[in-house]
């Protein structure tokens, strides 16, 4: 029996060959053919496999009201999300015609160094208040520069506090009115470059969800000199969640290309914080220098520099990114876990228990990710239904964790109880019982 | 206002029978609940805004169905340009509680992940529509446009390439990771040699 011959039967007979004397053949063939046998492998495992998939019911059906909450929420969004591009492009547009600067101002200017990446956010008005540092802390800032900068974008109401870190003077300006303040005073110090912007806070007010922007500028930008990069006409086209306070990733596209996506990634160990510029780019060609390097959650890079010596570059370090950027490198982000890969005991990714656990309170769930996956840790009742989404985005390597205050999506309170604690992570899935007694 | 709210409902209206299929649908589609619902959600989005354009209120499962696969489509397209996410057709892994029944629905799962991997959304579709979902020729020719005897070659044509992947799958030494679906890589590079 030819090998096609034998591979018609076993598809006929999904696989399987019967002992009855008319399959003789067959089996004699098989047995002299290890790849008809692999064959006949494949062909029964598919066809297993696709009859115990499709006798599969769903866990939970979704609902109509479920579906309708869900076109609403969509709607709000895509209302959400016009309004913020329609905002992010009148500023730039506002930034590049340039308003008057005062002499104070210039002189602030001419005293910062190269170009911070700011994000913004996208919410209701309150109170804000923005901090931030010269990259080079042997710069001074000043102070009435500052004011006078205040003054020159029509911020009014605004107070600014400087204060002595370790790292060099840091300042902060609150009492911000709006978010169009905000992006006003965040535009201009990109404009004008050299500020590490620290943080943005909304103070007064809890936002539960908060929708980021990134404006990333271009990277004309020289090192240890007065720095103004031209602002781009910046396309957002994907949007990350603020987890928790420590950590944020915000992603934007330039014109809408794809291929110059890029990335922020910051996370703030105690009063650092540590910033790394992350591109996100289509898989590279194999003709360019240092090709080669995967950092695979390494955040040292350890290469040549144009003067041909090794040195070792820190990737969370602001000053050697910019030089690195300068010279023309180029970050790719990590890699995502791979369908098909199967994971090691003790390489996986990780949920760790609650604690405390029982709570009254709160509860700190803590997980790690030996490399970036889409995450989503859900809270699940003990009728098996979804209360409470914690996580559900893109996380990059590393240990972090969130909290749980034993409320719901809508933030009502829940019922004291058992409940589950579930997280997914590309192929993993782990829970953890959580116990909530007030 | 009114008469968006009317069209809401009467597409609701039409959405609702079809509703478990049509999860069922995406989450096998996707090989899970999550990014299935995620798609379900979508999809019903971009059907409502075009349910002005539906002429022929009898075709509209067939169009839901369409706008489903063609999100489905978009959806991995963008995927192989980002970095922002893999498709997981694969379930979840094993943990130590995880029962027989369980496992071998992973373990289910898992092969026709990599079966399916090289294949093309619209095979995609359309293997989980006839062979996870048990739709006939008939009702995919309807769908997809097309005739029931280049869908059946269709057919025939996917199921030798998954089957070629799984041998492969099989075939591979101990240790080696298969890889499929979409994946990025973290590396450095200078963009200018000179």
């Amino acid at each position: 029996m030819r090998c096609s011959e034998a591979r018609r039967e076993l598809i006929r007979h999904k696989g399987r060959v019967s002992d009855d004397p008319g399959s003789a053949e067959l089996l004699e063939h098989l047995r002299d053919c290890s790849e008809c046998r692999q064959f006949a492998t494949a062909e029964r495992l598919l066809a297993d496999d696709m009859k115990r998939i499709r006798e599969l019911t769903p866990e939970t059906a979704i609902t109509l009201e479920q579906v309708s909450e869900g076109l609403r929420d969509r709607k709000e969004r895509d209302m959400q999300l016009s309004k913020g591009r329609r905002l992010v492009k009148q500023t730039i547009e506002t930034i590049e015609r340039r308003p008057q600067l005062s002499i104070a101002t210039a002189i602030f200017v001419v005293l910062v160094a190269a170009s911070a990446v700011i994000p913004l956010r996208m919410s209701t008005p309150g109170t804000y208040e923005v901090a931030f540092a010269a990259l080079d802390p042997s710069v001074t800032l000043s102070e009435n520069g500052t004011q006078a900068m205040l003054a020159a974008l029509d911020i009014e109401g605004a107070d600014v506090e400087k204060n002595e870190t370790e790292s060099g003077e840091e300042y902060t300006i609150s009492r911000l009115r709006d978010t169009a303040d905000v992006r006003k005073l965040l535009y201009m110090l990109e404009e004008i470059g050299g500020a590490d912007v620290k943080d943005v806070r909304k103070s007064g007010q809890h936002d539960d969800r908060t929708v980021w922007q990134l404006v990333f500028s271009d990277k004309d930008v020289q090192y240890d000199t007065v720095a103004v990069g031209p602002v781009r006409n910046i396309k957002l086209d994907h949007f990350s969640e603020q987890f928790g306070e420590d950590f944020t990733l915000w992603i934007a596209v330039d014109g809408g290309d794809p291929d110059s996506m890029r990335g922020l990634l910051m996370n703030r160990e105690g009063d650092h914080t540590n910033i790394q510029l992350v591109g996100l780019s289509s898989d590279g060609d194999d003709d360019s220098f240092g090709w080669n390097q995967w950092l695979n959650g390494n955040t040292s890079l350890n290469t040549r520099t144009p003067d041909g010596l090794r040195r070792e570059f820190d990737l969370t370090d602001i000053k050697d990114v910019r030089w690195l950027e300068k010279n023309g490198y180029n970050f790719s982000l990590m890699e995502f876990d791979a369908p098909g890969q199967i994971p090691i005991e003790g390489l996986g990714p990780k949920l760790e228990s609650p604690d405390p656990n029982p709570f009254s309170d709160k509860t700190v769930i803590e997980f790690w990710l030996p490399q970036a996956h889409e995450v989503r840790i859900d809270v699940i009742d003990g009728s098996g239904r979804m209360v409470r989404t914690l996580v559900n985005r893109i996380i990059l390597a590393g240990i972090f964790h969130t909290t749980w205050d034993g409320t719901d999506d809508n933030g009502n309170v829940l019922a004291d109880g058992t409940y589950r604690c579930r997280m997914f992570a590309g192929h993993f899935k782990a829970t953890e019982e959580l116990t909530l007694r007030r | 206002m009114d008469g968006g709210n009317q069209q809401r409902d009467h597409f609701l209206e039409l959405v609702k029978p079809e509703l478990p299929r049509l999860q069922a649908f995406c989450r096998k589609l996707t090989g899970n609940s999550v990014s299935g619902d995620d798609l379900l959600q979508d999809a019903l989005y971009d059907a409502l805004k075009g349910f002005s354009k539906l002429r022929n209120g009898g075709a509209f499962r067939s169009w839901l169905y369409r706008i489903v696969i063609n999100r489905y489509r978009t959806t991995v397209r963008r995927l192989s340009r980002e970095t922002s996410l893999t498709v997981p057709l694969s379930g979840d892994v094993v943990d130590s509680t995880v029962d027989k029944e369980e496992y071998a629905i992973r373990a289910a799962r898992e092969r026709l992940s990599v079966a399916m991997a090289r294949l093309s959304a619209l095979d995609r579709a359309l293997v989980t529509l006839h062979e996870l979902e048990g739709w006939s020729f008939a009702e995919l020719a309807e769908i997809l446009g097309k005739s029931e005897g280049s869908l059946r070659t269709r057919l025939s044509r996917a199921k030798k390439k998954m089957r070629k992947a799984l041998m492969q799958y099989l075939g591979r030494d101990d240790g080696e990771v298969t890889k499929s679906g979409v994946t990025r890589t973290c590396a450095v590079a200078k963009q200018d040699e000179s």
